[in-house]
């Protein structure tokens, strides 16, 4: 099962893309902003994939591509935001970033693009068993 | 409009400035000419323009409030106005900050509520497949034991078949028994006319002896003796006669009764089981593609609802899209905020006009617009005409166009694309 990095400040679309991909199929890691997910890849996590936010506090996405492309070579680094900026994109791309998603981008089809650039087959939804859920 | 504003505050503060320059510049003029030249300068000159430029700067320090309006009434209310300006912008962005976190909170707890309703379908979903391989196992185990009852069934039949064929035999044999004692019935019949004819010799013996005297007389007791046999020769004929039509009558109740049971035989009865046993294995082979169906269309039915929760799931991440919207009302109130506060020192004559007029303000806040309908809001309420969404296609990804459209349906066009919505680099 394929490990995907999440790197997102709003708790919702952590949330979010985390159930989407684990109903999916995927592994999901999650981080707050570009520090904690620095950390947590200095602490030596290899994900399969990085998918990050650009606007963050403490560290903003396009540092933390930067950095952690250091420590990732080949892992694919995918930035998923609001903005829409060539100039953003660009900066971006030069960091080290493999592809651009502007949200939103519907659970299905972020899963699938995310597995076509991992090269991995999705089974079918229904199929994963998704997050545990919380008790109550 | 700001250009001249800052331009006249400039020259206002030069003109004071150069002012300043000019007295203080005279004061220390004095007080050196009286430190050369005591008599000629008196000190009281230099102490008093020194005194004299110290008032006046006291004096320019004083708040030199803009007067509003035609009366100091009005300068004032605009004055209380635009302080408590700042508190109403705060409890503006409070309010806002309230609705970002009530979102959150209620995304987050719908988010939760569909990964229960996921989990229950899968648990569900495990449970009818778990029910249906064991209706599926009990069925084939049930076929199997029918098909078993069935050859069992049909070999009960055939001994059952062979074993009615023996009884009728042996019906018709004891019939032939019965034949056969009724024909021993002459043969009583003939005892007793013998029996008969023979007392009728006896009584005759007995009369022939009467006349012969006394030397009949042991032929008398001959005839009696033959008379007395000849009677209980008699009673045995009649029971032999009675004892036969008991036995044929009791053979003929015997043999009837077998035929009454032969009418429900066993036979029939297993016949009658061996089809029930039929019925059931039809409707358990029709049972096994029912199940089968049931789980695949459990299965259907599961990636259904997995997919509705995972685009659903997407949909919500326009509640990230409304918070950071909301954060930028937030920002825009922030910096309406501060303007108003720098209209405020400008009134109170403590500080120079804001850098930036309200109108550049707003065209500012524009430039952080990412959805299409920020932008027609804004122009809307300005009364400037609507520009154009600007929708950007990805040329080989129908998903990507057809995600532009729901988005266009909505009115959540991004405004801001300078590029596909989904780009591999």
């Amino acid at each position: 099962m394929k490990t995907i990095l999440v790197v997102d400040d709003s708790v919702t679309m952590r949330k979010s893309i985390q159930m989407s991909l684990e109903l999916s199929g995927f592994q999901v890691t999650l981080a707050a902003d570009g520090a904690e997910a620095l950390e947590k890849l200095q602490a030596g996590l290899r994900p399969d994939m990085l998918l990050t936010d650009i606007m963050m506090p403490r560290m903003d996405g396009l540092s933390l591509i930067r950095e952690a492309r250091k420590l990732l070579r080949f892992t694919p680094i995918v930035a998923l935001t609001t903005q829409g900026q060539r100039e953003m994109r660009d900066r971006a791309k030069l960091a080290g970033a493999t592809a651009w998603m502007i949200k939103p981008v519907g659970g299905l089809e972020l899963a699938r693009i995310l597995a076509e650039h991992l090269g991995v087959v999705l089974p079918e939804p229904g199929q994963a068993p998704g997050p545990t859920p919380n008790a109550g | 409009m700001p250009d001249s504003i800052d331009s006249v505050a400039r020259l206002r503060q030069r003109a004071l400035w150069t002012r300043r320059a000019v007295l203080a510049g005279l004061a220390l003029a004095l007080v050196a000419g009286h430190a050369l030249w005591p008599e000629a300068v008196p000190l009281t000159h230099g102490l008093s323009l020194a005194l004299g430029f110290g008032l006046a700067m006291w004096w320019r320090r004083r708040p030199d409030r803009v007067r509003i309006g035609r009366t100091h009434r009005t300068t004032e209310v605009v004055v209380q106005d635009i302080s408590t300006l700042r508190q109403a912008f705060a409890v503006l962005k409070q309010q806002v900050s309230a609705t970002i976190t009530t979102s959150e909170t209620a995304v987050m707890s719908m988010m939760e509520r569909m990964n229960r309703v996921h989990y229950r379908a899968l648990d569900l979903r495990t449970r009818v497949v778990a029910a249906v391989e064991r209706s599926h196992s009990l069925s084939a185990d049930s076929l199997s034991r029918a098909g078993e009852h069935g050859v069992a069934i049909d070999s009960l039949a055939v001994h059952q078949q062979r074993f009615e064929e023996a009884r009728k035999q042996n019906q018709d044999r004891v019939r032939a028994v019965a034949d056969q004692v009724r024909q021993l019935m002459p043969l009583a019949a003939l005892i007793a006319d013998i029996s008969r004819q023979t007392n009728l010799l006896a009584i005759n013996a007995s009369i022939e002896a009467a006349r012969a005297g006394r030397e009949g007389a042991g032929f008398k007791v001959v005839a009696a003796e033959v008379r007395r046999l000849s009677t209980q020769t008699t009673e045995a004929a009649r029971q032999i006669s009675e004892g036969i039509t008991a036995a044929a009558q009791t053979i003929d109740e015997q043999v009837n009764a077998a035929s009454q049971i032969d009418e429900d035989s066993s036979a029939h009865q297993l016949s009658e089981i061996a089809q029930h046993i039929q019925t059931m294995s039809a409707t358990l082979s029709d049972v096994v593609p029912y199940l089968s169906e049931l789980s695949t269309n459990m299965d259907t039915g599961m990636t259904e609802v997995t997919t509705d929760i995972i685009d659903t799931l997407g949909d919500m991440q326009f509640q990230d899209i409304n918070r950071q919207l909301l954060e930028q009302i937030n920002h825009a109130l922030s910096s309406l905020s501060d303007h108003f506060s720098q209209l405020y020192h400008l009134i109170d004559g403590e500080a120079p006009p804001p850098p930036v007029m309200l109108e550049e303000l707003l065209s500012l806040w524009t430039q952080n617009y990412v959805m299409h309908s920020q932008r027609r809001a804004h122009a809307q309420a300005l009364g400037q005409s609507i520009p154009e969404p600007e929708v950007v296609r990805v040329p080989d990804a129908a998903a990507a166009n057809s995600a532009a459209d729901d988005q266009e349906a909505r009115g959540l066009t991004l405004a801001t694309s300078h590029g596909p919505r989904i780009e591999l680099f």
